[in-house]
């Protein structure tokens, strides 16, 4: 078994309402594609991307910048997708 | 405020307590309180295996429910419900949840705890997108809680008291209150047209809402006299008050055998001007109540109840055979889905949801739950011959035009003929329909007015909004003037026109229905005798001089002024009955 990697991006939140419930709804879903542990940090605080309230807790508006990390085979994988959802405005303006 | 325990034989102090009547009535029993606080706050009480149970259990229940609403919604309807199925699946959140019931907290508890873990964050955000979504997730927490709740049937037996308590009801609970014969209900907060109120004031369940001092803490065990016609509740009532309220029911009683005794006449004015009185009715077992007390017909049978549980064609079949059968000859009025707005759909992105995707609007965007009912209520008509279609929040002639197309599509695929179709009508419950009853005339059979929602589109008043109360009233001058504007516009294009919103329940109201001369009112069961007592008693004419007057008057109080005038003036002994008390505490 490959030893557990763990990768890191910052990314800032370019749609206008932030991850409110359909964003957070999306990146949980994409996080849940992957074997690796997700994890989003804003301000210190770190949730399971897998989850949509804690992504919601986060309050993460427009122009906040978070950090997804993972950790695990997939890892790589994990991050560069999770950053061109969030990259991509998760479709909205 | 504590109720003082002397610690010798000598009972507490009697206490009054004031609420909002919604059903009439009086009773005397125990309390049996099933307020969420009387879930155990501290830990430790519960047992953590059967707390998981019935919390995992409730999550599922919840997510069958999600999912059986969600089948017959458009796509764009759907993506509402996803949210909260988000949430129910949230694995962190039910390890969560999970946790704190190993520690020993009781799971209605664990529920708003870790719902407020993470609700608050997002309340304190600046952005409202994010505030709203605090609320829904507070909602949801509310509703999950109540799941878990209905998981304990034990609850609502009346062996503990036979006056519930609690903050608010789930429909399943008021059916089930309904069915356990509990003497009364008392609902801390409750909403006055909410479906579970609604509900047991059909059934005539004493009850009343909204109390301003209840004891926070649980009472299961007080002694308790509910009258929910003077809209009060006394705990711990003296002997001179229980004896002072033996006499009252003794007349009350004495009334009501009177006007039983009537129950195989038409109800008329004095001078001969009949008016139909017919039901508003939610459940087939409700039936056996209107034939008890003679009522010939459903003005309303409302169908939302039907949206989350018996979707499928055959189930609504059943449904709607039931009552139909048992009612026939008489006609039942079907109102179709009425959806969107506070019941049933949470469609919580809306800034405005009275303003937003309601009634007809929703079933236009999901043909196929409209087509499903049409054909259930088609199947039925077909061997009973006395369902009528009612079209709920109808703005526009498209929006009519557009069901009657339907209509005519599943009747041919059922192949049934024109002539054997049901009558089709629709609400009055806008500003925009209440204007233009000509209009809509050449395409409908009947007309009925829903005061509720009308009066809410006339004054601007949210009708659920808590401050407001007060001034949302279905006698304000305005509103009557409107109904007088419609009822004649509906008259003169040849179409007949009827009332089933609160305000055909209103007793105080009565003589200007009576006045307006419509066809049909159709009521709560629980006030179709006095209804019925109070027409036999009226002078048609002399209601005309006050539907004249108060077409003149300024304000909603001038209004009560003069129809209270006119209560006392010609019908004394029954103003006394009835306007007591409830206005008294109106303070009008």
């Amino acid at each position: 078994m490959k030893s557990a990697r763990m990768v890191e991006r910052k990314v800032v939140i370019p749609n206008r309402l932030g991850i409110h419930a359909r964003p957070a709804q999306l990146l949980a879903q994409e996080a849940g594609k992957y074997k690796a542990r997700v994890v989003i940090e804003k301000d210190g605080v770190e949730v399971e991307a897998r989850s949509i309230l804690g992504l919601m807790m986060l309050v993460a508006a427009q122009g906040t910048v978070i950090t997804v990390r993972a950790e695990g085979e997939d890892a790589q994988e994990a991050v560069d997708a999770i950053v061109r959802l969030v990259e991509s405005g998760f479709g909205e303006e | 405020m504590a109720l003082e325990h002397s610690g010798t034989e000598t009972s507490p102090r009697e206490r009054v307590i004031r609420g909002i009547p919604a059903s009439t009535g009086i009773v005397e029993g125990t309390l049996l309180d099933i307020r969420p606080e009387s879930a155990p706050a501290e830990i430790g009480v519960r047992d953590p295996d059967e707390e998981k149970e019935r919390f995992l259990s409730a999550v599922d229940r919840l997510l069958e429910k999600i999912r059986h609403s969600q089948r017959y919604l458009t796509p764009e309807l759907r993506g509402f419900l996803v949210f909260e199925e988000g949430v129910l699946r949230d694995r962190n959140f039910r390890s969560r949840v999970l946790r704190l019931i190993e520690a020993g907290y009781s799971a209605e508890r664990a529920v708003s705890m870790t719902i407020e873990e993470f609700a608050r964050p997002m309340e304190q955000a600046e952005f409202p997108v994010f505030q709203d979504r605090a609320r829904e997730l507070r909602a949801l927490a509310r509703v999950l809680a109540q799941e878990v709740r209905s998981g304990l049937p034990q609850h609502l037996t009346p062996e503990k008291g036979e006056i519930l308590v609690s903050d608010h009801l789930s429909v399943q609970e008021a059916i089930e209150i309904v069915r356990n014969d509990f003497k009364g209900v008392i609902l801390t907060r409750g909403g006055k047209t909410s479906h579970p109120v609604l509900l047991l004031r059909d059934f005539r369940v004493p009850l009343l809402i909204q109390t301003e001092d209840f004891p926070e803490e649980n009472t299961t065990g007080t002694p308790a006299i509910l009258d929910a016609r003077r809209g009060i509740v006394v705990l711990w009532p003296s002997p001179q008050t229980r004896e002072q309220y033996r006499r009252i029911l003794e007349a009350w009683e004495h009334r009501e055998a009177e006007l039983l005794a009537l129950r195989e006449e038409e109800t008329s004015t004095r001078d001969g001007l009949v008016v139909h009185l017919l039901a508003n009715v939610e459940l087939p077992e409700e039936i056996p109540l209107l034939k008890r007390l003679g009522i010939r017909g459903v003005g309303l049978l409302r169908t939302e109840m039907l949206f989350h549980t018996h979707q499928g064609v055959e189930e609504q079949e059943a449904f709607y055979r039931a009552i139909a059968e048992d009612m026939a000859p008489h006609p039942v009025t079907v109102r179709l889905f009425d959806l969107g707005g506070d019941k049933v759909l949470d469609l919580s992105q809306e800034a405005n949801p009275f303003l937003g995707l309601r009634g007809v609007r929703v079933l236009l965007r999901a043909p196929h739950l409209l087509e499903a009912q049409l054909r259930a209520i088609l199947r039925v008509h077909r061997h009973t011959r006395n369902l009528r279609i009612m079209i709920p929040m109808v703005t526009s002639l498209e929006e009519v035009l557009a069901v009657r197309e339907i209509l005519h599509r599943v009747a041919r695929e059922e192949g049934l003929t024109e002539e054997g179709l049901p009558q089709l009508g629709m609400m009055i419950e806008t500003p925009a329909a209440a204007l233009m009853p000509d209009v809509f005339a050449r395409h409908v059979s009947f007309f009925s007015i829903g005061t509720n929602d009308l009066t809410q589109y006339v004054l601007a008043i949210d009708r659920t909004h808590p401050i407001l109360q007060t001034e949302f009233h279905h006698l304000h001058p305005a509103v009557l003037r409107l109904l007088w504007f419609s009822v004649r516009r509906a008259h003169k294009a040849g179409v007949w026109i009827g009332i089933c919103g609160e305000m055909a329940s209103d007793l105080e109201a009565l003589p200007l229905l009576v006045a307006l001369r419509v066809e049909e009112l159709s009521m709560s069961p629980s006030v179709y005798l006095d209804a019925k007592g109070i027409i036999h008693a009226l002078h048609g004419e002399a209601t005309r001089n006050l539907l004249e007057q108060v077409l003149q008057a300024s304000t909603l109080q001038e209004v009560r002024g003069l129809v209270r005038a006119f209560y006392r003036e010609h019908l004394p002994e029954i103003a006394e009955l009835i306007l007591v008390n409830k206005e008294d505490l109106d303070g009008v």
